[in-house]
């Protein structure tokens, strides 16, 4: 039953969130190409827009942006289906069968999201990269050749790391916070749809703090 | 025979149970009837432990169901049938998903045993609806 439900939750947290991850990503990289090679105004070497562009993607973008994406498209959903199953007394029938409600409803969502948050941004890096890397050659800003040297120059496979452990701890945050104002929601649909709206909030807010901490920790 | 003993619940300043004292004796059929929120509900809740009350406890044949912990309680739950006001089903269920949800949970049985539990328990269903039909 756990490893059914942890399926459903990986299919819903990672496999649908792969289109609206890709799009941003995609976007983003191209308009961070842009807006380096503008910057840098031809007295700066070309090949610091293919470096910039891995940077921002791997450092802020991929590991920040998507968990905070992911907390308004997957918290909402977390946190608006779990309060409905409080409103409507699903969770207390669980509790009258004696199942426990919050490992059998919340742990598949907080393991599913540890998981394949990872993998999403690891997808959001690769093709914000390389969406970077076509609008630069698309529009005459970089050659190929430069922007792959920018891509590999001074590159420190600890940065993938740092944003990987921001990653895994942010999908920890996303769905437990979420989870948290789903499970203990009250009163009837109005308060589902506020519970949904603080879980929102306050993933975000706590995103962004933690990622000041462990920004500093690692990095500093 | 389910006790209640002095359950008192309070929520705020609003005091929706005080001193409430009853017994449900085995093989009988109780009923509890009030005005709307007169606390029929909050009664029911106190009684399987989905909210605990602020002074008293209730005894299961004797058993301290109160007090107990959660894993104890656990046992005792799974003696208690509950029918919820807007009847708590799994929405994100099939029919034959929320039947054989505590098959699953508790049974032990293999997914085969449980589908084959499931179809004969469709028939019992079936031909007690048809006998019914008859009659009508």
């Amino acid at each position: 039953m756990f490893r059914e439900l942890f399926v459903q939750e990986l299919e819903s947290i990672g496999i649908q969130s792969v289109g609206i991850v890709s799009l941003l990503s995609l976007f983003m990289g191209a308009v961070i190409c842009l807006q380096t090679a503008h910057q840098i105004g031809g007295w700066i070497p070309a090949y610091t827009i293919g470096f910039t562009v891995r940077q921002t993607m791997i450092l802020e973008f991929s590991p920040t942006l998507i968990p905070v994406i992911l907390a308004g498209k997957v918290g909402s959903n977390i946190a608006s289906q779990l309060g409905s199953m409080r409103v409507t007394e699903e969770i207390d029938a669980l509790e009258i069968m004696g199942v426990n409600s919050a490992s059998h409803l919340i742990l598949p969502k907080i393991l599913a999201g540890v998981l394949i948050v990872p993998f999403l941004v690891i997808l959001s890096m690769v093709l914000g990269v390389g969406a970077g890397a076509w609008i630069a050659v698309a529009t005459g800003v970089s050659t190929l050749a430069d922007f792959e040297y920018g891509m590999q120059v001074d590159f420190r496979v600890f940065d993938v790391s740092y944003a990987l452990i921001k990653t895994v701890i942010f999908g920890f945050i996303l769905t437990s916070v979420s989870a948290y104002h789903g499970y203990y929601a009250s009163g009837g649909p109005i308060e589902v749809g506020r519970s949904s709206t603080r879980a929102v909030v306050w993933s975000v807010v706590i995103i962004m703090v933690s990622n000041l901490i462990i920004t500093q920790m690692l990095l500093n | 025979m389910i006790e209640l003993h002095n359950i008192s619940k309070s929520f705020g300043t609003h005091d929706v149970l005080k001193e409430v004292s009853a017994s449900f004796e085995r093989g009988k059929v109780n009923f509890v009837i009030g005005r709307s929120g007169s606390g029929k509900s909050v009664l029911t809740k106190c009684t399987v432990g989905l909210i605990e009350p602020d002074v008293g406890h209730v005894e299961y044949d004797g058993r301290n169901f109160t007090s107990m912990s959660l894993k104890d309680r656990k046992a005792i739950r799974q003696e208690i049938g509950m029918l919820f006001q807007g009847s708590a089903l799994f929405d994100s269920m099939s029919v034959e998903d929320n039947v054989r949800f505590p098959l699953r949970m508790f049974s032990g049985l293999s997914e085969k045993e449980i589908k084959l539990s499931w179809k004969k328990g469709i028939e019992n269903f079936k031909s007690i609806r048809s006998k019914y039909l008859l009659y009508k």
